[in-house]
């Protein structure tokens, strides 16, 4: 009679049969039916998605990118003059501020959503700021949602100096005038589509800063003429698009030259990806499709950029550039 | 690659940050055994979103790796771990909402006819359906084995178990689960 095989032996089995081995008829027959379920649950084991190797393969040197990108630069600067200013407030505002943490605690413990919310950003504190800075590396303001939830980013990215980006895109027109003291960062972040088949074609973002790095304007030009939800969206109801895009937001219409113009106010805390920072903080924008079929959008803080000077530099990218 | 195997330069050397190299070294040879421990412990919807979180935490806390506690294998398992875990977590508290987690229901481990032909993520779902019904740490031991790949010394190394013990109780928890997925259970 066929022995019962000891734990030992099962697994010395296991290990040892290959997938075209027939089963070994000489054991018993519980022992065959474990070894072949065990042998299921072997091959039910896959591969990850393409996309989602390619992500975790890219980590370190995304990474290493972060730090150059603009609006994590301006977050932490933002930062730093909010600590700063408040080692020099007078004690009623210290007190305010406390009276500000104690409403904020007794709505926490009045709101099971806020509380969740919370309780998920201290279980998980390093996802939170990693995907802060993942989404800074992007800088990219059209899925916000989707990029907090989700790590993959949705196109590769490289790092060009700007002649360069202007060399590798020549249609891309560059603002001709900048604020005072405004110079263009060399380090001009180029997306592109992570498979040939992604709609997706490029985006560029170009930012310029002042020495102390505190004024920085962000420029987003995306061509998105191969988006086929972009193609029922003509220039003339760019600014429509925009109310749906960031509910909440005080929009006008400017004209800049010829091409009508969205100008958007509106506080930090309508950019989902850009949580952390003081939500109140004004961003002022200029956005519009321009006659090439690209998408520009000029960012900028709204205490530090006057629209004026926002609106001068949108109207010197001319034309006749980049074509 | 066997967690207690794995005696990698970090291990050896006083430097403890794990760099690029020492990543893409992690990356190659556990991220498809970190995938499919996911799977069998969380289902295919959650499987890369928690997988792109354990990676992006072993390099995000990278600083924080100490080469005299570990190899970096077991660090990054160590996530893993509780990666799932926190995710095992948030879902029985949706569940006690009784917010519908996935589509996976009892009727999945009532198989119908043995014969039917079910796709690699149907079984898995009725595998982890009947998974349910095994004790946690059972469960785990199978995720880690079948999943994971790891062998019984780096499982009992994860859990603190000696290797025979989870040699045992793997065995066990196999059969039971075996029964329970062929709808034979006591």
């Amino acid at each position: 009679m066929n022995a019962r095989l000891s734990d030992q032996e099962f697994f010395r089995w296991l290990d040892e049969l290959s997938d075209e081995d027939e089963l070994p008829v000489e054991l018993l027959a519980e022992d065959v039916a474990d070894l072949a379920f065990a042998k299921r649950l072997l091959n039910l084991r896959v591969a990850p998605g393409e996309q989602l190797q390619l992500t975790l393969k890219k980590l370190p040197s995304m990474a290493r990118d972060m730090d150059k990108t603009s609006l994590w630069q301006a977050g932490r600067i933002h930062c730093q003059r909010f600590f700063t200013r408040l080692a020099f407030t007078p004690r009623k505002r210290v007190l305010g501020l406390v009276l500000l943490l104690l409403a904020l605690i007794i709505f926490l413990a009045s709101s099971p959503s806020a509380r969740a919310q919370l309780g998920e950003l201290i279980d998980n504190p390093d996802r939170f700021w990693v995907l802060y800075r993942v989404v800074s590396l992007q800088s990219d303001l059209e899925n916000p949602r989707f990029i907090i939830s989700r790590l993959e980013p949705v196109h590769q990215y490289q790092i060009m100096r700007p002649e360069e980006a202007q060399a590798t895109f020549p249609t891309l027109r560059i603002p001709q005038w900048a604020p005072e003291g405004l110079v263009l960062n060399e380090n001009t972040t180029v997306m592109l589509p992570l498979a040939e088949d992604d709609p997706f074609t490029w985006k560029i973002e170009l930012s310029w800063r002042d020495e102390a790095n505190q004024k920085v304007i962000i420029l987003v030009v995306e061509d998105v003429k191969s988006k086929t939800v972009w193609r029922a969206w003509n220039a003339e109801r760019y600014s429509l698009h925009l109310y749906f895009k960031y509910p909440g937001a005080k929009i006008e219409e400017v004209m800049i030259g010829e091409t009508p113009t969205a100008l958007l106010r509106m506080p930090l805390r309508l950019f989902p990806i850009i949580r952390g920072w003081d939500p109140g903080m004004e961003v002022i924008s200029l956005q519009w499709m321009d006659d090439q079929g690209y998408v520009n959008r000029l960012f900028a803080w709204a205490d530090l950029v006057s629209i004026e000077e926002l609106v001068h530099m949108a109207a010197s990218m001319a034309r006749d550039q980049g074509e | 690659m066997e967690l207690n195997a794995v005696r990698s330069r970090k291990t050896l050397s006083n430097s403890s940050e794990i760099d690029g190299d020492e990543f893409a070294r992690l990356y190659q040879s556990q991220l498809n055994r970190v995938f499919n421990y996911v799977r069998y412990r969380l289902g295919e919807a959650d499987a890369e979103d928690i997988v792109a979180e354990v990676f992006t935490r072993v390099w995000s806390r990278r600083h924080e790796f100490d080469a005299r506690r570990g190899t970096p294998e077991i660090w990054l398992w160590a996530i893993a771990r509780n990666a799932v875990t926190d995710q095992l977590r948030k879902q029985d508290q949706l569940r006690k909402k009784n917010v519908p987690i996935s589509e996976i229901d009892e009727a999945s481990l009532q198989a119908s006819d043995p014969l039917d032909f079910v796709s690699e993520t149907e079984e898995l779902d009725r595998i982890r359906s009947a998974m349910n019904r095994l004790a946690s740490l059972d469960r785990e031991i199978i995720a880690l084995r079948f999943g994971g790949g790891q062998s019984h010394r780096a499982i009992g190394e994860l859990l603190g178990l000696q290797e025979a013990n989870v040699a045992q109780r793997l065995r066990r928890a196999l059969r039971k689960l075996r029964l329970l997925v062929e709808g034979n259970a006591l």
